[in-house]
């Protein structure tokens, strides 16, 4: 194995989500953490706990004395030296496998300077940038193909945007998964063993271990014929299946028969494709594969010709089947069959992707293990693909409903994805965000200023002052930018395990703004 | 030099504590109810925090660390843990208190160091013990407990006790000063929940104790005579072949299977492979065994983070009243996107512990007494571990001295030991602290 042995212990409980090809990736990836603030520091923590290959942060700052209140990363001998240098040191620290780097440089700077100096990370993380700089790293990001995340905490409120054109995952691995069961369609294989299998002729105690998978396909077989070819379909036709079951079944102690019964639904069910996966394999990108094609297009586009051709309409069988009751060799028979479909299906999968790569007169191949993972997990594929901010900040009247719904209920959570939108926008023209400073007066005008900033985006997207009341503005204020650590380790805590899931290709990252608010503890997210 | 006092007062106007101060000087339109913030002549609120306020930490593994973290950036002045446990090498890709050298070590005395040398002014105190060492005298000294557990009995034991300790007053109204709110954290993969609890005002933890279904292990059959997956014949490992006499083991009979010792894992692994290997069962591996003879549950340092600091920012806020609660139950699950359902836990009416204690049990007249004990302990409304159980002011069945006299009872019917339609039976356990009990309604078909 590709770890060592202190590592897969060190490692068990995060491999048993992600596996060697997660941690693999991981161990690859190069993080780049804009501002070593809190939340900053927070999400690296739990990314260099893992094992994230390298990450560096940029920062110019001097450590004082509010960040020792906040940010575990730095500590009292850091006063006064550089921020950056100190987080890194102190990170670093919790897994002396990553490494760690910093840049003692303003963002800002080079961001206007030097932007290209980002394109050499997997995943940018950018806190605390005014939004002028923000929108062209953004930029600059979105052309590179590189995930730009951006955690934030501002009193209570905490938000993360994710943006990046397109993020493809076939390991989705979702909570519902069901069996790839094909009782609707059994093939050849099954159904000639199904074939081999006469129940009447079996003594009670094989009867009572038939695996409920002979069972269901041979009660269809025998509803097809007596129904004209036809499966059930109304309510009394699937209540009258079931009694067909129930007949079949020596006694009320055939466990294999009552699982049957439980699993009925499955015979009756035709197959279908996901909508998500119809997506994806009418996809241009599917149907045009190109010498540019990444992987998963490739594998994508032979996918739609198997489905189409071998497949008949279906995709490649998954090849597990869960446990029910059974003897052993019943079990291990059936269960060797659809074992041995999958394989199958994966070689006819193979000589599509061969075929697809020779037409393209390109001489990569794709490895036999990714082949094989694609097709065990067909059903489940997903492509994300985010706005990017510029989409975003562009106001654009067609899009104001995507707020409407959500602004419905008066404890709704975008009203303070508004505010700190609004927040930027005071920010841009007075240097500084409203209510920072402890002075009675000034936190008075600010809140009229801050109301102003929010109720120009309001119009800018097309949306009525009464959008935002007045008390969460003046709550803003009241918050005048505070970091607090709570906040950020909870955004620090989402947001890294975001990064997790774009880095290892696993599970699926929200598309695309997060809100946490931490007065009431809830969560709302909304792709703008 | 300055005293203690001064040097107390002088932490109170830190510079560190400059962005929780925005919120706790400032009032705002969404602040508490009856919020009034610190002034500089009159710091009430950050005395509370930094002097006035004695919180508990219930374990210093995954979600302890940064519980730990988390309060004491938080402010927190008093803060003390208890952790029975001693450090892994598996717990080191999260519990960020503790490296490789700290292996072996009490997890809650390596984590109080580690926060005090980096936070000074946390004073945490660690004990190396477990909760069920400590009495209510020590738990009455906390304004708040916040359990980061991975086990149920545990959590049930410090919900049962903290809901025993509020008392009541002459009027039978609840005296307000004997509740000790308890904050609870859980996390497993992907998911999590963080939940505050105020004894006898919302739901306790007992109260949701079904949704907490006792863990899975495979009918017996299969594992004895029709194996089907590597599963059975680890379980068959574990189970029989180390319990049969007879089954050949370097080990004497009747030694109890340590999971963290290197020679049993290895004969449960070679075991179950040889087993699999008999019926030609593929996927028995040293990792598989590991995972369900321990019953590993896969965790992950963000997973962690997030509950632990939803939990410490309720408790930031129940001390400083800087802003409004949750209520009381926020369900979180990343595993597509991020998902948090918060919601108000209602309280169960029958709930054992702070609710009437009263459940009805349907039984046929013909059931024995040890069907009812049966029920006590494998029904996920109950989990009970040793029940004792009264009717009518005689013993049923007594645990401890009294056992064995009352043993022959399990074998009698309910009719047979006078149990009537409609009567009630007494039931106390160790999952249920103090003078707690559930009270049983017998009703026959």
């Amino acid at each position: 194995t590709r770890t060592t042995m202190t590592d897969s212990e060190k490692y068990d409980r995060q491999l048993r989500l992600w596996g060697e090809d997660g941690q693999a990736r991981l161990e690859k990836a190069h993080v780049c953490l804009i501002n070593g603030c809190a939340t900053g520091t927070e999400t690296l923590k739990n990314l260099v706990l893992p094992g994230i290959g390298a990450f560096t942060i940029v920062d110019d700052k001097k450590v004082e004395e509010a960040d020792l209140g906040n940010n575990f990363f730095l500590d009292k001998p850091s006063l006064g030296q550089s921020r950056a240098v100190r987080a890194t040191e102190l990170l670093r620290e919790l897994n002396d496998r990553v490494k760690g780097y910093s840049v003692e440089e303003d963002p800002v700077t080079l961001i206007n300077t030097k932007v290209d100096f980002f394109d050499s990370f997997t995943i940018v993380i950018a806190t605390q940038l005014p939004e002028s700089s923000l929108r062209k790293l953004a930029t600059f990001l979105y052309d590179k193909n590189i995930p730009l995340v951006v955690p934030r905490s501002y009193g209570f409120i905490g938000s993360i945007r994710i943006a990046t054109p397109e993020h493809t995952i076939i390991e989705s691995k979702p909570d519902n998964q069901t069996d790839d069961l094909r009782l609707y369609n059994p093939f050849s294989e099954l159904q000639a063993y199904v074939d081999s299998i006469d129940l009447n002729t079996l003594d009670s105690s094989r009867h009572s271990h038939v695996p409920y998978i002979v069972i269901l396909i041979k009660i269809l077989q025998k509803w097809r014929k007596e129904h004209d070819g036809q499966s059930p379909k109304t309510r009394q036709e699937k209540d009258a299946f079931k009694d067909a079951i129930t007949a079949a079944q020596l006694n009320s102690l055939e466990e294999n028969f009552t699982e049957a019964k439980k699993a009925a639904m499955r015979a009756w069910m035709p197959p279908s494709i996901s909508s998500d996966v119809q997506a994806i394999l009418k996809d241009e990108k599917a149907v045009n594969p190109t010498d540019k094609s990444d992987e998963f297009w490739i594998l994508a586009a032979a996918l739609r010709e198997f489905v189409e051709n071998e497949g008949k309409g279906d995709l490649p069988l998954s090849g597990s089947i869960p446990d029910m009751h059974s003897d052993t060799v019943g079990y291990v028979t059936v269960q060797r069959l659809y074992h041995e479909k999958a394989q199958s299906d994966i070689a006819a999968m193979t000589a599509r992707v061969d075929g697809i790569l020779t037409r393209l007169g390109q001489s990569r191949s794709i490895p036999h293990d990714t082949i094989k993972k694609f097709c065990k997990n067909a059903r489940y594929l997903q492509v994300v693909r985010y706005r990017s901010l510029e989409e975003e900040y562009t106001p654009d009247p067609s899009r104001t409903d995507v707020f409407t719904n959500h602004l419905e209920p008066a404890d709704n959570n975008v009203q303070f994805y508004l505010l700190l939108r609004a927040v930027d926008k005071f920010y841009a023209t007075h240097r500084r965000f409203p209510g920072y400073f402890d002075d009675k007066l000034e936190m008075e005008t600010d809140i009229a200023g801050l109301r102003s900033s929010v109720n120009s985006l309001l119009s800018e997207v097309g949306l009525p002052t009464s959008s935002v009341k007045d008390e969460p503005v003046h709550e803003l204020c009241r918050f005048g930018a505070a970091e607090m650590h709570n906040i950020a380790s909870f955004i620090g805590g989402v947001a890294s395990q975001e990064i997790i899931k774009l880095v290892t290709h696993q599970y699926v990252p929200f598309n695309n703004t997060f809100i946490f608010n931490g007065m009431n503890s809830s969560t709302t997210t909304l792709a703008l | 030099m300055a005293t203690p006092m001064e040097q107390g007062n002088e932490d109170l106007h830190d510079k560190r504590w400059t962005h929780i101060n925005k919120v706790i000087d400032r009032n705002g339109p969404l602040a508490g109810p009856d919020f009034t913030p610190d002034t500089p002549e009159n710091p009430q609120i950050k005395k509370l925090l930094r002097h006035e306020f004695p919180i508990l930490v219930i374990g210093a593994g995954g979600l302890g660390c940064e519980l730990l973290k988390n309060l004491a950036l938080s402010g927190f002045g008093n803060i003390e843990v208890i952790d029975m446990d001693t450090i892994d090498i598996s717990n080191l890709n999260r519990q960020f208190l503790f490296r490789h050298t700290d292996v072996g070590k009490s997890k809650a005395i390596v984590a109080a160091e580690f926060i005090n040398k980096r936070i000074p002014g946390a004073h945490v105190v660690a004990h190396f013990k477990k909760i069920q060492d400590f009495d209510e005298a020590y738990y009455r000294k906390f304004k708040l407990v916040i359990a980061g557990l991975d086990s149920i009995e545990a959590r049930r034991w410090i919900n049962g006790l903290l809901v025993s300790m509020v008392k009541r007053d002459e009027d039978g109204d609840i005296d307000p000063s004997t509740i000790i709110p308890m904050i609870d954290g859980g996390t497993e993969g992907f998911k999590g929940q963080a939940r505050v609890i105020f004894p006898r005002i919302t739901s306790c933890f007992e109260c949701s104790l079904e949704a907490f279904p006792p863990q899975l292990t495979f009918p017996l059959c299969t594992i004895a005579h029709t194996p089907r997956l590597p599963e059975h014949c680890i379980q068959w490992a574990s189970l029989i072949a180390w319990e049969d006499k007879n089954f050949p083991k370097p080990f004497p009979h009747g030694t109890k299977i340590d999971t963290d010792n290197p020679d049993h894992m290895t004969f449960l692994y070679e075991t179950a492979k040889k087993r699999a290997e008999d019926h030609s069962i593929n996927g028995v591996t040293y990792k598989l065994t590991q995972g369900v003879v321990k019953n590993i549950i896969p965790a992950i340092a963000s997973t962690n983070a997030i509950i632990a600091a939803a939990c410490c920012n309720e408790a930031f806020k129940i001390c400083t009243n800087t802003s409004g609660t949750l209520n009381n139950y926020m369900m979180y699950n990343g595993v597509n996107g991020i998902y948090t359902y918060t919601f108000e836990y209602e309280q169960k009416e029958g709930c054992a512990v702070c609710g009437s204690n009263f459940a009805k049990l349907d039984l046929a007249k013909t059931t024995k007494l040890q069907r009812v004990v049966e029920i006590l302990t494998e029904d996920p409304r109950f989990q009970l571990k040793r029940p004792s159980l009264r009717c009518n002011g005689r013993n049923l069945y007594m645990q401890g001295m009294l056992e064995a006299n009352t043993r022959p009872n399990l074998d009698k019917t309910l009719v047979d030991l006078n149990i009537n339609d409609g009567d009630e039976i007494t039931v106390t356990d160790p999952a249920l602290p103090g003078s707690l009990y559930l009270t049983l309604k017998v009703i026959y078909a």
